[in-house]
């Protein structure tokens, strides 16, 4: 079954890399690249970047002249929202609010991604997740955080 | 309100009151202490740290825990503790890298001011560096060393652990005295057999480095130790001179460690903590570490000293580090 | 030589320290499986308890922690396809197919066969070799690294999945994440938009974590149950034909693993990788390679432990840590009062050969534990994936923190993760996307560095034997692996599970 180029993998893998390496040259232009012989910082991630855009516009073409591809498949918007927020979530809440806290936060967000999503069962994963890392990571292996709010 | 109300609410208040009093009585530390270390674990400043916090959690009754926190050339460390309550129980351990060369060197960089923000509290320890050369390397002694680089200009190779480190920084200072020229090869810093094996096969000639580390590979005839930077001779070593001897006095770094807290602590937290710190750098396990590891143990001095000492260390590089053009925007 | 043998394994063999060689072996598998922690987190923490034991205690309890990890780290690619350690990323490749499969079992099974044997041929190679692999292990300046770097580089493309050019684009995208950071040749920091966090490199184990377990989650979450898995699990243990096409590819890897192991830093990820592209080279019908293959875990496998063996000569020998693992370990040495260096085989011979005997002994204890625990792993899988992924992000957010006890580091997983997302959605697998990451840094520092050396003469590349030797390597394999049977597309692991689903259907 022939795909529309537009809805193809390759076609958009390769524009990602187009932009990817249009950017880091854009801001590795303001290093010293300096000469072949003496690269300087700037050098390598010009050349990358110079690289990425080959490949990538190569990739475009490539899938252009054939006219075919591998499709995108669906997208859960709502599960890779909830799941990345919730490993932010982790990252804001450890250091503010504690251990019991984020791993909280973290694993209730993560069930509410999930294709069916149970209030009780989640908030029951929620909590025997604190019970275990806390005995585990802080108890047993000794990690220096703090359960709760520090100070507490 | 009923007179009985008044009398419940009075008793609550007392009570706490007395609370918050006894609490403030209570000795430091009465709960467990952080200490940041900017550098990955095993470094030379974590063992030390490590092994003289064990020695203080024992005479002071409450856990030193070291926190690792490797960023930034130890920048994110001296953020943290700058912004921590200075309550005594968020302190760092850094050395000449940390601070007194990143101070200067990423001043732009810190959010906070390092002079005002952070004091030093105490020495702890120091490893002296030799001038060390490659086995194979056509001279004998620092004199010899020097000669064949001038002869050689833009030849000889130089090792560092990084631009802007402190043998980097040692190297330039040398070489502007000397008038050697010789090209830098930085290596990544930290624990890893890199800088070793380039110095060792003759990649790298030259370079100015610690003697914990190094010193082993010196015995085993592998490499040349030409000078010390340390005031005396390591015992160790007794026939390395040292870079005074050698006509260079202010030239070469001990690489020393020293504990580090908020502004703003309390006298008695100080005194505590500078008392459990000399106590902990007498104990025999100490000694012995140290002893086999050519540490050398600073003890005896006061605060006041080794806040003068932390600034003229750091004085001591800008300048070459604002010829050398190292400063970072 | 058999009497230092003998006294190694009477060193090795007294109740005290084969307890703590269990001590060892069993932490670090049961760290190694956590994303994150791992042996080095671990070392690090239990650094305390070593000023107690004896030296030769301390160092065969770390030495099995350390083996014991990296073990582990293949079980979590292959049940996960969560990379455990850096060089487990290769045995993803192929060993999670084979538990999509149903064959965990087997692949778990091989992968512990093949690193015991791998031990025992490595034991026996340092206890052999040691001295004289260390020096040739000295001869590696920055030239010699640089070209084994093109090599590994070269092989790339036997990571191909679908598109040939996708997965080039991906490595190269790599080797850019490699450069964020302080630049070591210049001491300016590239890519950090100003936040001191990057000074230092990207974190390894963040960008693992959040291309392998955050990706997939983030597109299993949302995707109905399978059944698969549940329902074709074909026995624990290997079939004849399994065991037939495995073994070959464990001795290759294993002395693929031993020679590179030498190398500091990143000895046991070259040699898992070269193992697996050479097992795909040399395999009648390659384009079985990313399906689950089971040279694919043998071979890397047995390289990955020999590696981590040989990986100890040089401290062994000269006191020189070839990575941060063995550097710890000196740190433990040193606060014992014992100065590895090269005297340390005449000056502590005891120390040495228990070492060593007690390597052989982990990696016996290590076959002994895994393998009724394969059993359990199994079972782990039965477990309904809406229950296992909340605990698995909740780990690998853990994992990350710990290591620098930064959030920003997790912050950024979560953000790469996002990314890792859209990357798999456009058919680009996360393996080529960690070798370039790893490899690249190293080969643009070493070449700099190299030309630094030369005075900017590029000829130092052919005028050193060793360097020349690999960059012939690199030469041929390119030539080999552009020949018409290689080109084949196939399909790899972390690319899009969903398209997976529908074209299953």
């Amino acid at each position: 079954m022939r795909h529309p180029v537009l809805a193809t993998q390759e076609f958009w893998a390769g524009a990602l890399f187009v932009a990817l390496g249009g950017a880091s040259m854009a801001v590795a232009r303001h290093y010293d690249i300096g000469t072949t012989m003496r690269m300087g910082p700037g050098y390598f991630p010009v050349l990358l970047g110079a690289a990425l855009i080959l490949l990538g516009g190569a990739s475009c073409v490539r899938t252009w002249l054939a006219g075919d591809g591998t499709p995108i498949g669906p997208v859960q918007v709502r599960s890779v929202l909830l799941v990345t927020i919730s490993a932010a979530g982790f990252a804001l809440l450890l250091e503010t609010a504690g251990l019991a806290a984020a791993v909280f936060a973290t694993a209730f967000l993560a069930c509410l991604g999930g294709r069916n999503f149970r209030l009780g069962e989640s908030l029951a994963i929620a909590a025997a997740l604190v019970v275990f890392t806390t005995l585990l990571f802080v108890y047993g292996l000794g990690l220096s955080v703090s359960i709760g709010p520090p100070g507490w | 309100m009923k007179p009985i109300r008044y009398a419940c609410l009075g008793l609550i208040f007392f009570a706490l009151g007395i609370g918050a009093a006894s609490a403030q009585q209570a000795p430091y530390p009465d709960r467990t202490v952080k200490v940041l270390v900017p550098y990955n674990p095993g470094g030379a400043t974590d063992i030390v740290a490590r092994i003289v916090l064990d020695e203080m959690r024992k005479s002071l009754g409450q856990n030193f825990i070291v926190e690792n926190k490797a960023a930034a050339y130890g920048i994110v460390a001296i953020e943290e503790v700058a912004r921590a309550k200075p309550d005594g129980y968020m302190l760092m351990i850094g050395n000449i890298s940390t601070n007194s060369i990143t101070p200067v060197l990423h001043k732009n960089e810190m959010h906070i001011n390092y002079e005002k923000e952070i004091v030093p509290i105490s020495e702890i320890a120091s490893i002296s560096n030799f001038v060390l050369a490659t086995g194979a390397f056509p001279a004998n002694s620092l004199k010899e060393m020097i000669d064949y680089v001038k002869a050689h200009p833009g030849q000889v190779k130089y090792a560092s652990v990084g631009v802007g480190s402190y043998p980097h920084i040692d190297m330039l200072m040398l070489m502007k005295a000397t008038g050697m020229d010789m090209v830098h090869v930085p290596f990544a810093g930290g624990a890893g057999g890199d800088l070793m094996a380039n110095l060792v096969n003759g990649d790298v000639q030259v370079g100015i480095l610690n003697v914990a580390s190094f010193g082993p590979i010196v015995r085993a005839g592998k490499l040349k130790a030409f000078a010390v930077a340390s005031k005396m001779r390591q015992p160790d070593y007794p026939e390395v001179p040292t870079m005074t001897e050698l006509g260079f006095p202010g030239i070469g770094s001990e690489n020393w460690q020293g504990l580090f807290g908020p502004a703003g602590l309390p006298k008695d937290v100080i005194a505590t903590l500078r008392k459990a710190l000399q106590d902990a750098l007498k104990t025999q396990h100490v000694k012995d570490v140290f002893a086999s590891n050519s540490i050398t143990a600073v003890t005896g001095g006061t605060q006041e000293q080794f806040i003068q000492f932390v600034r003229h260390e750091g004085e001591r590089f800008t300048e070459t580090i604002r010829d050398a053009h190292l400063v970072v925007e | 030589m058999l009497h230092s043998i003998a006294m190694g394994f009477g060193v090795a063999l007294t109740p005290t320290n084969f307890l703590y060689c269990f001590i060892g072996a069993f932490l670090g598998t049961l760290v190694g499986v956590l994303p994150g922690i791992g042996p080095i987190t671990t070392i690090a923490m239990l650094l305390p308890i070593t000023f107690k034991l004896s030296p030769v205690a301390s160092l065969i309890m770390l030495s099995g922690i350390y083996y014991g990890a990296h073990h582990a780290g293949s079980t979590t690619a292959i049940m996960l396809n969560m990379p455990g350690e850096p060089s487990s990323v290769v045995i993803c490749l192929d060993g999670h197919p084979m538990a999509r499969q149903g064959r965990a079992g087997p692949a778990l099974c091989i992968s512990a066969i093949g690193s015991f044997v791998a031990g025992c041929i490595g034991v026996i190679i340092i206890a052999f070799f040691a001295p004289p692999l260390a020096e040739l292990g000295l001869k590696f300046g920055a030239p010699e690294y640089t070209a084994v770097v093109i090599l590994a580089l070269a092989a790339v493309s036997a990571l191909t999945q679908r598109s040939l050019l996708t997965t080039l684009a991906t490595a190269v995208f790599g080797i850019l994440l490699g450069t964020v950071g302080t630049d070591v040749n210049s001491g300016v920091t590239r890519f950090d938009f100003g936040f001191p966090q990057l000074y230092e490199n990207l974190n390894l184990v963040g960008l693992a974590v959040a291309f392998f377990a955050f990706a997939e989650i983030a597109s299993r979450a949302g995707m109905a149950e399978t059944r698969r898995i549940l329902d074709k699990v074909k026995g624990l243990f290997p079939t004849r034909a399994d065991l037939r096409d495995s073994w070959k590819a464990i001795l290759r890897g294993t002395a693929l693993g031993g020679a590179f192991g030498i190398l500091p830093g990143t000895g046991p990820l070259i040699s898992a990788y070269a193992a697996y592209t050479v097992e795909k080279r040399l395999a009648a019908d390659p384009s079985r390679f990313g399906k689950g293959a089971i040279e694919g875990v043998a071979g890397p496998e047995s390289a990955n432990n020999a590696a981590a063996l040989t990986h100890f000569i040089p401290m062994l020998t000269l006191g020189i840590p070839a990575g941060p693992a063995q550097a710890l370990m000196i740190a433990a040495l040193t606060i014992q009062g014992i100065s590895p260096g090269p005297d340390m085989m005449d000056k502590h011979p005891e120390l040495f050969w228990g070492v060593i005997a007690s390597m052989w002994i982990g990696n016996m204890m290590l076959l002994v534990l895994n393998l009724p625990l394969i059993g359990i792993w199994i079972r782990l899988l039965r477990i309904p994936y809406r229950l296992m992924y909340p605990a698995i992000l909740v780990f690998c957010c853990i994992g990350v923190y710990s290591v620098n006890n930064e959030v920003f580091d997790v912050a950024l997983a979560a953000g790469f993760g996002f990314v890792g997302y859209v990357f798999s959605k456009l058919g680009c697998s996360p393996a080529p996307l960690i070798i370039g990451f790893i490899l690249g840094p190293i080969l643009e520092v070493n070449l700099r560095r190299a030309l630094l050396l030369s005075g900017g003469d590029f000829s130092i590349f052919v005028t050193r034997p060793i360097s020349l030797g690999f960059l012939l390597l690199a030469a041929a394999v390119l030539v080999f692996l552009s020949l018409p049977a290689f080109r084949r597309t196939q399909r790899l692991p972390g690319a899009d599970l969903a398209v997976d689903e529908a074209a299953e259907d």
